[in-house]
């Protein structure tokens, strides 16, 4: 009962317990994004500490025993606004310079080889392969829920795991086309880099080059109702062969 | 189950490819246009005409099976949208 | 009241030394100087008025404290040199001394903040207490043995392998944060 104390929160976005910083990065826009971020923190920080001493400096040196005498007709400044004014705008577009660059590049269109359809719903995604079908005119399509907690094995990630997951191969250029079927929805996934919304009615494509072997993880990102955090999104990259090997499967 | 052999034995298939036209993110007049340049090459060259495939293979990749069930419906019903006559 | 005493003509500095001695001056030299000097209005207000301004100020009514002020404004339109010591420090003391908004927060003051701040918090924590007493318990996964097999499913998977449990050289405790588990 007096457990309140020991619930600490597993943050399921990130499956490191109290993870702050990103996933691994396992595709070269997530790479890239980890760079800017970087990039933008050391301006950050830059601005952190020159706002926090002169706030500072401020405090200590004009406190009322220390300065009673204050100056009631100050009412220009024309200099020190100057500086205030285009130093923030520089930095901004020293800011600006790789973002844009970086959103450019990630806008850019890549021949992708494979194609893979998402559709959300409530509250699953359900996922097509539109290039692959077998001679009788049946896609390879399913349908992904998340496995309940009373499903879990001994230590599967709770409210990540789910019955069918997505199966690409590596090194392979992808191309989502998300959509959806009922509500707004929003396929994320961090370790790719990828979020993109999903709107009924509308093809959003999104591209992604999976750097390595592995498993990813991701939710749901746009309230839809009630199952909202139960979306969640399992993305699995395997070889080539094996790929194949799975497509024959089906 | 032999389609998908011959299919996936080239690796890098270009699926649908790059259209200029339809550079960004949305993508939902791109699926349409393909769907509707088939039909209409159809109608206008006869089913056998190659290249009409091509439009074929990129709203097959591009559409929503079930938006390509609903069209091919209101085809057949006459409620189809655009008169793909012309 | 002020108004109907006498205004002091300003005298020079090496006569004005103590507060009992522009008390010296005659009515009558007072008028005359008075009568002599109308033009600008630089009259040195007189001790008496000025005396004890510190204890005195807060009890004076505000028309008494607006008129003092006034005066004193008067005054500070000459030369600053030509004013007494006491008008000086009275109008210091009545611009920028501790009293009205500038006045010191009572003893004490910073005790109290800290109690009322602390029984806040106890009394936030208490609601939380509460209405966590009557919550579901924490999930079936939050132990140490599942978080064990966590670790082991990820270096499986290849999850997380470059910064966290799912690479070969990862040391550190992984997904583990719970105790073990409880007996049933």
């Amino acid at each position: 009962m007096m457990n309140f104390f020991y619930n600490l929160t597993l943050y399921c976005d990130a499956p490191q317990p109290w993870g702050l910083y990103f996933q691994d990065s396992a595709s070269p826009q997530m790479e890239a994004l980890i760079e800017l971020h970087d990039n933008i923190m050391f301006y950050l920080a830059i601005i952190l500490f020159g706002v926090a001493w002169i706030m500072i400096s401020i405090i200590r040196n004009y406190v009322s025993n220390k300065a009673p005498i204050s100056n009631k007709y100050l009412n220009h400044g024309t200099l020190i606004e100057l500086i205030w004014t285009i130093t923030p705008a520089l930095i901004l577009i020293l800011i600006a310079f790789p973002s844009f660059k970086l959103l450019y590049l990630m806008d850019e269109v890549t021949d992708p080889s494979l194609t893979v359809f998402v559709e959300g719903h409530q509250w699953y995604w359900s996922y097509q392969y539109p290039d692959f079908s077998n001679g009788d005119d049946e896609e390879l399509e399913f349908d992904s829920y998340l496995v309940p907690e009373s499903d879990l094995e001994e230590g599967a990630l709770r409210m990540l795991e789910v019955d069918n997951r997505v199966i690409l191969p590596e090194l392979t250029h992808v191309r989502f086309i998300i959509s959806s079927g009922d509500v707004i929805h929003s396929y994320a996934c961090p370790a790719l880099g990828i979020k993109c919304d999903a709107y009924p009615g509308r093809l959003n494509q999104i591209s992604v080059l999976i750097n390595r072997e592995g498993s990813f993880f991701g939710q749901c990102s746009e309230i839809c109702g009630i199952l909202h955090s139960s979306m969640p999104i399992v993305i699995e990259s395997i070889s080539l062969e094996k790929f194949l090997f799975w497509l024959q499967e089906q | 189950m032999s389609d998908d052999e011959e299919r996936v034995t080239m690796p890098f298939k270009f699926v649908t490819g790059f259209d200029a036209r339809f550079p960004n993110q949305n993508q939902t007049k791109h699926c349409w246009q393909n769907y509707v340049d088939y039909h209409k090459c159809i109608l206008a060259k006869g089913e056998d005409f190659k290249p009409c495939r091509q439009f074929f293979i990129a709203y097959r990749s591009l559409c929503p099976a079930s938006w390509t069930a609903r069209w091919d419906d209101q085809r057949d019903a006459g409620n189809f949208p655009l008169r793909l006559d012309q | 009241m002020l108004r109907t005493t006498p205004l002091l003509r300003q005298l020079p500095a090496t006569l004005q030394t103590s507060r009992t001695a522009a008390a010296s001056l005659t009515p009558l030299a007072r008028k005359q100087q008075s009568n002599q000097q109308q033009v600008r209005c630089a009259h040195a207000i007189s001790n008496p008025t000025l005396a004890n301004i510190e204890k005195r100020w807060e009890a004076m009514p505000p028309q008494e404290q607006a008129d003092l002020w006034m005066a004193l404004r008067d005054r500070m339109k000459v030369d600053w040199n030509e004013l007494t010591l006491q008008e000086k420090k009275a109008a210091y003391w009545i611009a920028f001394g501790p009293h009205g908004p500038r006045a010191q927060a009572p003893p004490g003051e910073g005790t109290k903040i800290f109690i009322y701040t602390i029984l806040g918090v106890v009394a936030a924590g208490a609601l939380f207490g509460f209405t966590r007493y009557f919550a579901r318990g924490s999930p079936r996964s939050m132990n140490k043995e599942w978080q064990e097999a966590t670790n082991e499913y990820m270096k499986e998977n290849k999850i997380e392998p470059i910064s966290f449990v799912g690479g070969e050289d990862y040391k550190g405790p992984g997904a583990v944060q719970s105790g073990p588990k409880p007996k049933e």
